[in-house]
């Protein structure tokens, strides 16, 4: 299995990076749509009423200004200011530096995606994370311009990073006021004024 | 992303095929529909499509090939690509380990947090290093006060949670045990409060879970 290198205060740890769906561990469901004779049937599109277009028939293009198609490695990232960015390195490419996490940061991350790490070796981190320290880091598993937020963090027995974007909390103060909720009985006056179905 | 000279990409989508134009359409016109006896693997019936196109070099549709699409509409259809106006569901549930365990009708799950269903907190004060190492807080959704009456009743909550550096376990039902349904048709998430006070502001924080923080059990060799 292809791993990356994590390194914190002075130790490093090879480690494969297994994604964990819920799936997996739990099971799932999903839901068939049938005909009257009982076969199965799949969302497809319908282009001007006519042409049915199944599941693999459309392909988003690019173009410029004058029409040309062009391909998503001639396109460059930049930032607010239009002044370019270089792209964040995967985290297969080389060490990675870990930091000391907060809880409150993890409590405000939005979870993108998990991934059960897997290693014969054991855990040089093992003690810290299982006294329930958490480790951060830039993630991104593929080279792009923007990267993700991830913490290490332990069950006590299995080590897992989870991945997504630290959210920006919004404190509020009492002059920071809601819109009030609208109450529904007012709302019935004028759709009946409205209704033309009566018609 | 832009392009080298600074300016935006227009991003389109565009027909690549259509029902008519699809491997198994062609399969069937070209070379004829599978007949019950027929063993013949796919990959054979593919290889004596392509040769079937490359004597008959037959032209690609040119008012519908390569045409962007604005508009668009989604339809069901049947393995022959016809529409379908009357659908019957049926739910199947499988395992972790991919059997099929029932076969049923659709539950569809109504919302739970209506002004009529309360949200009950348990009063359960849990350390929050406790829940991280056990449960996944995947979505989180911030609590907000709608006049005066209700801030003094958020920000006190906030204030007894951050005091305490614990997370309050919430439910709905009777006992307020039961999992929470955000929307009609949604899924239950077990749900947990967190809050924070910065001076006078608060911050009230309903995070929701529906996974413990395990791996998948490993098939038996």
């Amino acid at each position: 299995m292809r791993t990356a290198e994590f390194v914190w205060n002075g130790k490093s740890w090879h480690a494969g990076l297994s994604k964990l769906n819920r799936a997996d561990v739990y099971g799932w469901s999903e839901v068939q749509c049938k005909d009257k004779e009982g076969q199965v049937c799949t969302m497809a599109t319908l282009i001007d009423g006519r042409h049915v277009l199944p599941s693999g028939s459309v392909s988003m293009l690019k173009r410029d200004g004058q029409g040309n198609p062009v391909k998503t490695s001639d396109l460059v990232g930049v930032d607010a200011n239009g002044n370019p960015v270089e792209k964040h390195p995967s985290v297969y490419s080389g060490p990675i530096q870990l930091s000391k996490g907060l809880l409150d940061d993890y409590l405000a991350l939005a979870v993108k995606a998990v991934y059960v790490m897997q290693t014969e070796a054991d855990c040089p981190f093992q003690s810290e994370l299982e006294a329930g320290e958490l480790f951060q880091l830039m993630f991104n598993y593929r080279e792009d311009y923007e990267a993700d937020d991830a913490f290490m963090v332990s069950n006590g027995t299995e080590v897992f990073l989870v991945t997504g974007q630290i959210a920006e909390l919004k404190y509020l103060a009492q002059h920071q006021q809601e819109s009030p909720v609208e109450d529904e009985s007012d709302e019935g006056t004028e759709d009946d004024m409205m209704d033309f179905s009566m018609f | 992303m832009v392009l080298p000279d600074g300016s935006a990409p227009e991003s389109l989508r565009v027909i690549k095929g259509s029902a008519a134009t699809s491997v198994g359409a062609l399969c069937d016109e070209l070379i004829g529909p599978v007949k019950e006896v027929e063993t013949a693997p796919e990959l054979v019936r593919e290889i004596e499509l392509a040769e079937h196109l490359i004597q008959g070099d037959p032209e690609v549709d040119m008012e519908l090939h390569g045409k962007f699409i604005t508009s668009s509409d989604r339809v069901y259809v049947n393995p022959q690509m016809r529409p379908v106006f009357h659908l019957s569901e049926e739910e199947y549930i499988y395992s972790a380990t991919r059997e099929l365990k029932e076969q049923r009708t659709p539950k569809a799950m109504l919302s739970n947090i209506s002004e009529s269903d309360m949200v009950r907190w348990s009063g359960k004060m849990l350390p929050k290093k406790a829940i991280v190492s056990k449960v996944l807080l995947t979505k989180k959704y911030q609590v907000k006060h709608v006049n005066g009456l209700t801030f003094s009743f958020l920000y006190d909550l906030a204030k007894q949670l951050d005091e305490n550096n614990a997370l309050m376990p919430v439910g709905t039902g009777e006992k307020g045990n039961q999992p929470l349904v955000m929307s009609d048709g949604g899924k239950p998430y077990r749900a947990f409060l967190e809050g924070r006070i910065q001076g006078d502001a608060y911050c009230l924080i309903l995070h929701l879970t529906d996974q413990e923080l395990k791996a998948p059990q490993k098939a038996e060799a």
